[in-house]
């Protein structure tokens, strides 16, 4: 008896051991008092204490160096200067070696990472220029350059449709990956670029960008790789064979200098808050901390409004980014950036594309950030602005500070208040 | 060593707590009916002449030795709104357990909790909500689990051969864990939201009852309850003060033989002091026929319900079954109740099937 009873009760228990209450709301009759409501709330005035700053990134410091043309408005032309020869390299598998005593060819690999697709025929213009090319030289210097004669025009778009995108009379050729990155091995015979032993074989290039006048304004774009993605280049050198004959030899190298000059002025800071341009500038937003909201909702989007008070600087085709980052601490114009806490951590910027020459709001997601600044009581509650790629181009935007009354920088936040639990 | 392992498994089948109700959802709870399992399987008419239910203590005066008793219940609950929308809810719950006994002197006490107010739910809600300028589709959901508990501490002895009374003082405490969540359609762009909230419930009562032996067959009991205010506490602060209702009922029990005994009863509970309440009447009858060992019981009952919307109340008509069975030789019992519930509201209909199951242990 004791054991049925006692199997009945555990067949009981088990059954009994379920819950399903979910039922949608008929509301208002059958829905629980207290509803779960979402405000949308424009802050104008916790931005304060807000500066621009510029010389962040200098031309030579860019990842990206642009070759940009706007007929009478912009000459960017991206400036190199190769690595040395060796004197003497080896002959063969033992350390004998023999002198360097000029040069057959040039082999230059260049990275084209965007291009302005709209132009017709791509041209890239290259020039030498001295090889004292450095962080000092200006547009004005190499201007007579510039004017000489080219050493080599590459119709890119007219290479890329060749079979086998290789030009047979050159020996240039091109390869485009999945992403559009073009990436240029050019052929330079010694004629071109004129190896000096008192120059070590140093020279200084410059790259221009051009287009075709009949089909278009001329007007052409496209950014190049610099540093790590920068120049590789190849020297076919004639080496003394201790004597005997000069051998071939192939020499490695690349760019010990790569940076970019341009025709168009620095624009002076203002007021305003710059951001982007080359030196970069950056400027620094400063946020005051509305505990009713930062300490009682929670907040589902927040979005930092910036108006431009003049169109963005830079060609059409140049866009950039426009990042709002957390600094790690405030310290005016030298508060070092946030980065990402962990792996995949996106709380640490917020970001929005600027097109030059448009006057339209810039809006940037910044929810991950100031939802941050909820849970961390003690982060400071600011924002620089930066451009991506920063030094990368002249583009260039400015936007109305706090001081601009009506077009001042807005916090425009949608948040959830706290649930009124336990209230009829 | 079996019984032992039964109790244990009843007890912790589910949680403190009694039927739930969509009518409870927008209110302060379902109001428990804290009747054992023999007085739910008689339709609730035996209630004021049985020691082992909560409600009222004179009974307790009878008691030959202690008693230990606890309950489960398993409830199938469908739900239907009056648009057409139907669902099959279904729970269990723990919503008696008491301790009573006599004591050296003339009178007996009992101890135990009971369910006052069952606060258990999960309502979803579907809808949109105009942000920036367009219309975002979210789905919220309301979760609410827990219920406010009667601690109650009763005595009761017999005065006079023919009169019992009793009194308890009734200590109403319990908490809810509410979750509120808010998930929007695109929560790229918005993000989902989640709140979670422990709310406390405090209050104070009393009770007092009576038990008459009118003549060998007939027994009469009376019964009062008294509660202050329910007050209830978030994020630290009372939020809210609720009065709670005054509530009697009275009950007559008539044994026509030694195998059948047959009582009726009638409650009232003064539930339109609360927001949103209703004054609720409710009528039992039931039969109880059989040996001590082996009782059956049948019962029906219809009560008007403390909360729903519309000016008047829901209604409630139900009927029940039991039956118990002894053994350990004669010191414990298992008690069986099987309920039809039909209930009606503005709006909805719900219809339950419930079984109780009770472990009663008098060493």
């Amino acid at each position: 008896m004791s054991h049925r009873l006692l199997s009945l009760g555990l067949a009981l228990a088990c059954a009994a051991c379920v819950e399903d209450l979910t039922t949608p709301g008929v509301c208002p009759e059958y829905c629980p008092p207290g509803q779960i409501s979402a405000v949308d709330s424009v802050l104008r005035d916790e931005v304060s204490g807000d500066s621009a700053f510029r010389g962040y990134v200098q031309p030579y410091d860019a990842t990206v160096i642009p070759a940009t043309f706007l007929p009478g408005e912009l000459d960017s032309r991206p400036v190199l200067r190769t690595t040395a020869l060796p004197s003497r390299v080896r002959l063969g598998v033992d350390t004998a070696t023999g002198a360097v005593v000029g040069v057959d060819s040039l082999r230059l690999q260049l990275v084209l990472l965007t291009r302005d697709t709209s132009v017709r025929d791509l041209m890239l213009v290259l020039h030498r220029i001295p090889r004292t090319v450095d962080s000092a030289t200006t547009y004005a210097d190499l201007a007579p350059d510039f004017a000489a004669p080219a050493i080599r025009v590459i119709h890119v778009d007219s290479l890329i449709a060749l079979a086998g995108q290789r030009d047979t009379i050159t020996g240039d050729s091109v390869a485009v990956d999945t992403s559009g990155v073009v990436t240029l091995l050019l052929s330079l015979d010694s004629a071109d670029v004129g190896w000096t032993e008192a120059d070590s074989g140093r020279i200084g290039l410059a790259i221009g960008a051009r287009s075709d006048t009949l089909a278009g304004s001329g007007a052409a774009s496209a950014r190049i790789g610099a540093g790590d993605r920068g120049l590789v280049m190849t020297w076919f050198a004639r080496v003394d064979s201790l004597g005997a004959d000069t051998v071939a030899r192939g020499i490695g190298g690349g760019a010990e200098f790569d940076s970019y000059v341009f025709d168009r002025p620095v624009p002076a800071l203002d007021s305003t808050l710059a951001v982007g341009g080359a030196p970069s500038a950056r400027s620094l937003l400063r946020f005051a901390r509305p505990s009713a909201l930062f300490d009682s909702t929670q907040i589902v989007r927040a979005t930092l409004v910036l108006v431009p008070e003049v169109a963005a600087l830079g060609t059409p085709a140049d866009s950039f980014q426009v990042i709002a980052q957390r600094v790690v601490t405030d310290l005016g114009a030298k508060s070092p950036l946030a980065g990402p806490a962990f792996i995949g951590d996106q709380s640490y910027f917020g970001a929005s594309v600027v097109h030059p020459g448009a006057l339209d709001t810039v809006r940037i997601d910044v929810t991950d950030l100031v939802r941050r600044w909820q849970n961390d009581t003690l982060a400071p509650t600011a924002l620089m602005l930066r451009a991506d790629p920063e030094g990368g181009g002249v583009g260039e935007v400015r936007f109305a500070p706090s001081r601009t009354a009506a077009l001042r920088p807005a916090l425009h936040v949608t948040y959830i208040p706290r649930f009124p639990f336990g209230e009829p | 060593m079996g019984l032992i392992v039964i109790g244990a498994l009843i007890i912790g089948a589910g949680r403190l707590a009694a039927q739930d109700s969509q009518l409870g959802v927008n209110s302060l709870g379902t109001p428990a009916r804290q009747e054992s399992v023999r007085a739910r399987g008689t339709g609730g008419a035996f209630t004021l002449f049985d020691a082992l239910s909560p409600l009222a203590e004179a009974a307790l005066a009878d008691l030959p030795r202690g008693v230990f008793a606890a309950q489960t219940q398993i409830t199938r609950r469908q739900v239907e709104f009056t648009d057409g929308e139907s669902y099959r809810l279904k729970d269990s719950r723990f919503p008696v357990l008491i301790a009573a006994g006599r004591t050296p002197w003339r009178f007996s006490a009992g101890t135990g909790f009971a369910t006052f107010l069952e606060r258990s739910y999960v309502v979803t809600q579907r809808d949109s909500a105009l942000l920036r300028g367009t219309y975002q589709l979210y789905s919220d959901e309301h979760k609410s689990d827990g219920n406010v508990a009667d601690l109650r501490l009763a005595v009761a002895g017999r005065p006079a051969a023919r009169v019992a009374i009793g009194g308890a003082l009734h200590l109403l405490t319990g908490s809810t864990q509410e979750e509120v969540r808010r998930h929007w359609d695109d929560s790229l762009t918005y993000r989902n939201t989640f709140e979670l909230q422990n709310v406390e419930y405090t209050g104070l009562g009393v009770s007092l009852s009576t038990l008459i032996t009118v003549t060998p067959r007939v027994r009469v009991a009376g019964w009062f309850r008294s509660d202050g205010t329910l007050h209830t506490k978030a994020r630290g602060e009372t939020v809210n003060a609720t009065p709670l209702p005054t509530q009697y009922g009275a009950a007559v029990e008539w044994r026509p033989r030694g195998i059948l005994r047959v009582a009726a009863s009638v409650r009232y509970a003064g539930w339109s002091v609360a927001p949103g309440g209703h004054d609720a009447l409710g009528l039992a009858v039931g039969a109880e026929a059989g040996s001590p060992t082996f009782p059956v019981r049948l019962g029906v009952r219809r009560d008007q319900l403390a909360f729903g919307p519309g000016p008047d109340a829901p209604t409630e008509f139900g009927v029940t079954a039991g039956l118990a069975r002894r053994f350990g030789q004669g010191r414990a019992r298992f008690e069986f109740a099987l309920e039809r519930l039909w209930r009606s509201a503005a709006g909805l209909d719900e219809r339950l099937w419930t079984l109780h199951i009770g472990l009663v242990v008098q060493p």
